[in-house]
């Protein structure tokens, strides 16, 4: 989602699935840890995306396709 | 206890929202801010002397950024373009940076570390796309979306660590607490280790911006407003540093420091030496200093690669002065931008003689290119040592290029910028320089005032950080420096 695709959209999933995936990736390697440390790294990834779409909707306005090549401003 | 020394900035920037009077809003958020710098004072004693220094960093910066933002708050950052960019969702977001800085450096464990780390991307990547111009937001999409998945990167090694933790018969309940781990001698399954480990070295190696994971930081750095940019450079950075320094005590009790080191050794002489390069490059004030964050950085990874006690004081005295130096630096590149609305370099002219920022700018170049009487000095040349005793000559070689390449980019800077006559074709003159006449003039100037010394203030603590070898506050920095060597 993060490599291939060329929309923000996309990519904000791509974030989202990667941030929940690590995240139920920890439960089953270390079962046992804390709750709360679960329960933060999926409420850290909602907070990333919620975040993410905040971003996008104001970069609407500058490219209403929402296509990567447009942030290639900033190099150097 | 602690809890509410973390969420004391949060909670006082929300406090202050209740506030309708603006002067007197102002007011109740310098008073606030203070009394939550000085918040961290009822822990000491409680916390191990690595926290203690880092803590001093974020109250200390955290505060003048404050001081400093409550100053200088321009309507020209952008307010009303985005429809976050309001001054009360500004120092909301600030308190809840600061809050989650204090997070990462008072953890006891790498969870509730990881999880500041991660909040601070969160409330940075608003305050970066502040102004909501085109780049700053492109700044703030590549920022959230490389350090998430660069911390990512560190969640995962954290969760990999807490398997060998608890394979090697540590309580699920602390399996992530540095000390229990290092306290547990016992571990087997080297290969894991190593993995987690340098799984979380490459996380944090992002957030800290060494290259090649640095991409994003330049971008930020210089598009967030000064105060924000000064607080990127100078703290997050050393907070990112400050988990690399916990991630190397936990390899040290694992055994995998070797190959901890080298890869910390090439990573900060390749970011010393690009950035140094990528410096000379560069035509506006804020990146240049931003591509010197890097390098700054690259030094002190090259101090921790290095090791022995005299290569993690180094790496210490380093971070502490680049906070104050760096901070000091953004807080003067605000300024100018404030007084002579560009930061384009080829712009900007005969700053000595156009008054307080300009002077101040140079004073926080000088102590950025590691000139003595500045702290940077002294951390530069203990790293020498520490290359020379660890006998690592290439990445040594190469890092004293990069210093050499950056000191040349910061003094041609320095020189083009402030010399020259003080009336350049091309800029208006500067509102804190005329004689006040109306209200508006008279605020003006004050909190320019204030400014100032706000830099100053940052000044002085880069300065004073060069005696400190030399004081009994440096016998207690050699014995924390002495701590992370420690293996068993």
């Amino acid at each position: 989602m993060l490599i291939v695709h060329r929309n923000l959209l996309a990519h904000m999933v791509g974030l989202l699935v990667l941030g929940i995936g690590i995240g139920f990736a920890g439960s089953m390697l270390a079962p046992g840890l804390p709750e709360p440390i679960e329960l933060g790294t999926a409420f850290d990834a909602l907070i990333a995306t919620v975040i993410g779409l905040a971003i996008v909707r104001a970069i609407v306005v500058h490219d209403p396709l929402l296509d990567v090549e447009s942030l290639r401003r900033l190099r150097g | 206890m602690t809890a509410w020394v973390i969420a004391a900035p949060l909670l006082s920037a929300i406090l202050t929202i209740a506030f309708r009077d603006r002067e007197m809003r102002r007011l109740v958020r310098v008073v606030l801010a203070a009394a939550a710098a000085a918040l961290p004072l009822t822990l000491a004693g409680s916390i191990d002397g690595l926290s203690c220094t880092f803590t001093v960093i974020v109250s200390v910066l955290g505060l003048l950024a404050t001081v400093f933002s409550t100053g200088t708050f321009a309507p020209d950052w952008g307010v009303g373009r985005a429809i976050w960019s309001r001054k009360s969702v500004y120092f909301v977001l600030l308190g809840a940076f600061w809050s989650a800085m204090l997070l990462v450096v008072l953890a006891d464990n790498f969870a509730a570390l990881w999880l500041g780390i991660s909040a601070t991307t969160l409330a940075t990547a608003l305050l970066v796309g502040f102004s909501g111009e085109a780049a700053a937001l492109e700044a703030a999409w590549k920022y959230l979306v490389l350090c998430s998945v660069g911390i990512g990167f560190a969640l995962l090694g954290i969760v990999a660590l807490a398997h060998v933790a608890i394979a090697g018969g540590i309580d699920p309940r602390v399996a992530l607490s540095w000390t229990a781990i290092a306290g547990h001698t016992a571990l087997a399954a080297p290969s894991l280790a190593q993995l987690a480990t340098v799984l979380m070295l490459v996380g944090f190696a992002t957030k800290a911006g060494l290259v090649p994971m640095h991409a994003w930081l330049p971008d930020a750095h210089s598009k967030a407003p000064a105060p924000i940019s000064a607080l990127l450079s100078g703290v997050l950075v050393s907070c990112a540093l400050y988990a690399i320094m916990r991630t190397l005590e936990v390899g040290a009790a694992l055994g995998v420091s070797p190959l901890l080191h080298l890869i910390l050794l090439w990573l900060g002489a390749t970011s010393v030496i690009v950035a140094g390069a990528l410096m000379l490059a560069q035509r506006d004030l804020k990146r240049m200093l931003a591509y010197s964050t890097v390098e700054h950085a690259g030094i002190v990874a090259l101090a921790l690669g290095f090791g022995g006690s005299i290569g993690f004081l180094a790496a210490l005295l380093h971070v502490v002065g680049h906070a104050f130096a760096k901070s000091a630096a953004f807080f003067a590149a605000g300024m100018v931008q404030r007084d002579f609305n560009t930061t384009t370099l080829g712009k900007l002219r005969g700053l000595w003689l156009r008054g307080g920022s300009g002077r101040l700018l140079l004073a926080a170049f000088v102590a950025l290119s590691g000139m003595p009487p500045f702290g940077l000095f002294v951390s530069e040349l203990l790293l020498v040592f520490a290359g020379i005793a660890a006998h690592q000559w290439v990445p040594l070689g190469l890092g004293l290029t990069g210093i050499a390449l950056a000191f040349a980019a910061v003094a041609r800077n320095a020189i083009e910028i402030e010399s020259g006559a003080a009336k350049a074709p091309g800029i208006e003159s500067s509102p804190a320089l005329t004689t006040p006449r109306t209200f508006e003039q008279r605020i003006a100037a004050r909190l320019a005032a204030v400014a100032s010394g706000t830099i100053a203030v940052a000044l002085i603590g880069a300065l004073s950080i060069a005696v400190v070898p030399w004081t009994s506050l440096g016998t207690s920095l050699q014995r924390i420096a002495a701590t992370l060597e420690s293996a068993p």
